[in-house]
């Protein structure tokens, strides 16, 4: 974590506008679920000759790996890697593009610590999970939804789906987390996740906001 | 965020809140599940304030003592709000057998379940895309050290044969390179042409039905593996940060 707040601060300081997307970005709003050590970060085109800068000053080496830069340091229980896509953050799966320029981005502290991160808006994370709605990706989602049912903007979220273009792909994604949500899914998916089961209140929470979004979408899409 | 879940940090300040309970009820018992996951693959993290406990069934009553503190005991799966609302959870499974609990590995003076009966309990239990993708992590980190003679016998033993072949097999795929020695996938394999066809999916909940992966390996074992490539390839992805896991030869 001093390591993450090192680059952030070198960041702050040189003006470059990272985010911090992946288990971390998740975390910062409040979600405490399983997920990996791994520290993900976004950053627009534009940015990466100075985010480069950065890097190299602060030790690491950098190499490209498919849809993501990366960059390396240290060996052993002591080596970071940070996986950072560069642009846009993609789905592989579904080809599906998410344009980091988009998003405003906030930002949010780390529950119990001090350390606050640059992340993308509450819109944009949930649109970024939807994008690729795996397993994990759908327990993310609820857990956002439960917690922050009241802040979700639906007209942020369909503004900035629609300038991604992507708002087919969501209106299906939606559908297709209603589906799950409604039916014993959930509970397959939370049972392996977790080793719990999903509230029925917190269930029903999740639905609602769903049906908002859904209810929000301009017709003609 | 909790530093306890460092690459670095011993099982015995991860569970600190839980070993000196542990210790002074002084039966025997298994830390199972995430936990013991993460022990063997410092991969994916465990919720630092739940912890599951397999125990002897006459040890129940005892067990129960647990509770109190801030720390509250389950004996039926728990919800998210039930885990949200207290500060440390314990989930209590009174199914320990004797040989079992004899295969424990001790560490910082807690006994975890061996990963080899970790490996199989989640191939039996996998239900989503986790599971696999764990015991998959667990197979890599562990290659060099684990029981392959044990793993090849409980597998046997519990009729998951044709699931751990296939998840092996797939895991090598992703990694391209034999995770499993040779030996061992022969005689697995000859394990599970003695099992009965299953002809559900693998894992038996996915909804969204994709088209089979990796159809070579579901015909060879037997099993209609609806595993998406993402889910193996990920754990490979961010295991490959360290090359000295990832890239040993197979062991024994």
């Amino acid at each position: 974590m001093s390591e993450l707040q090192t680059l952030l601060e070198a960041c702050r300081q040189r003006d470059v506008a990272v985010f911090v997307i992946g288990g971390f970005g998740v975390r910062a709003y409040g979600s405490l679920l399983r997920r990996t050590l791994d520290l993900d970060l976004a950053i627009a085109a534009t940015t990466w000759p100075a985010l480069t800068e950065v890097l190299k000053v602060q030790g690491y080496h950098l190499a490209s790996a498919g849809i993501w830069a990366t960059a390396a340091k240290g060996e052993g229980a002591e080596a970071i890697e940070i996986h950072i896509a560069v642009g846009d953050v993609v789905d592989v799966q579904s080809a599906a593009h998410y344009p980091v320029g988009i998003d405003p981005g906030v930002r949010r502290r780390l529950p119990d610590s001090d350390i606050v991160l640059p992340v993308f808006t509450l819109e944009g994370l949930l649109i970024t999970k939807l994008m690729a709605l795996r397993d994990n990706d759908v327990v993310d989602i609820a857990a956002l939804l439960v917690q922050h049912a009241g802040q979700v903007d639906p007209w942020r979220f369909w503004n900035q789906g629609e300038e991604a273009r992507l708002k087919i792909l969501l209106k299906d994604r939606l559908a297709e987390l209603e589906e799950i949500l409604q039916s014993e899914e959930v509970n397959a998916i939370w049972w392996d996740r977790l080793g719990l089961m999903l509230d029925d209140d917190e269930r029903c929470t999740a639905l609602d906001v769903v049906h908002r979004l859904q209810r929000s979408a301009k017709p003609q899409f | 965020m909790n530093a306890a879940y460092t690459r670095g940090a011993s099982p015995g300040q991860r569970l600190a809140w839980l070993a000196d309970r542990l210790i002074r009820l002084d039966r025997p018992y298994l830390i199972i599940g995430s936990q013991a996951a993460y022990q063997y693959h410092h991969w994916l993290t465990p919720l630092d304030n739940l912890a599951s406990i397999q125990v002897y069934a006459a040890d129940a009553p005892t067990w129960r003592q647990l509770a109190g503190d801030g720390v509250a005991m389950f004996e039926a799966l728990p919800t998210t709000a039930q885990i949200r609302a207290v500060r440390k959870a314990v989930v209590l499974e009174p199914t320990l057998a004797r040989e079992r609990y004899q295969r424990c590995q001790m560490l910082d003076g807690l006994a975890f379940v061996a990963p080899e009966d970790l490996c199989l309990d989640l191939v039996e239990r996998a239900r989503g895309e986790t599971s696999p993708a764990e015991v998959a992590a667990i197979l890599i980190a562990r290659r060099e050290v684990l029981d392959w003679t044990m793993l090849l016998a409980q597998a046997g033993q519990r009729g998951l044969a044709r699931r751990l072949g296939v998840l092996i097999e797939a895991t090598g795929v992703e990694l391209g390179a034999d995770l499993a020695p040779a030996w061992f996938v022969g005689q697995l394999h000859r394990l599970a042409e003695g099992e009965p066809f299953n002809d559900q999916d693998y894992p038996a909940a996915r909804r969204r039905v994709m088209s089979e992966t990796y159809p070579m390996l579901s015909e060879r074992w037997g099993v209609r593996l609806r595993l998406p490539h993402h889910v193996i390839g990920k754990v490979v992805f961010d295991l490959a940060a360290h090359p000295g896991t990832v890239l040993q030869p197979a062991g024994r």
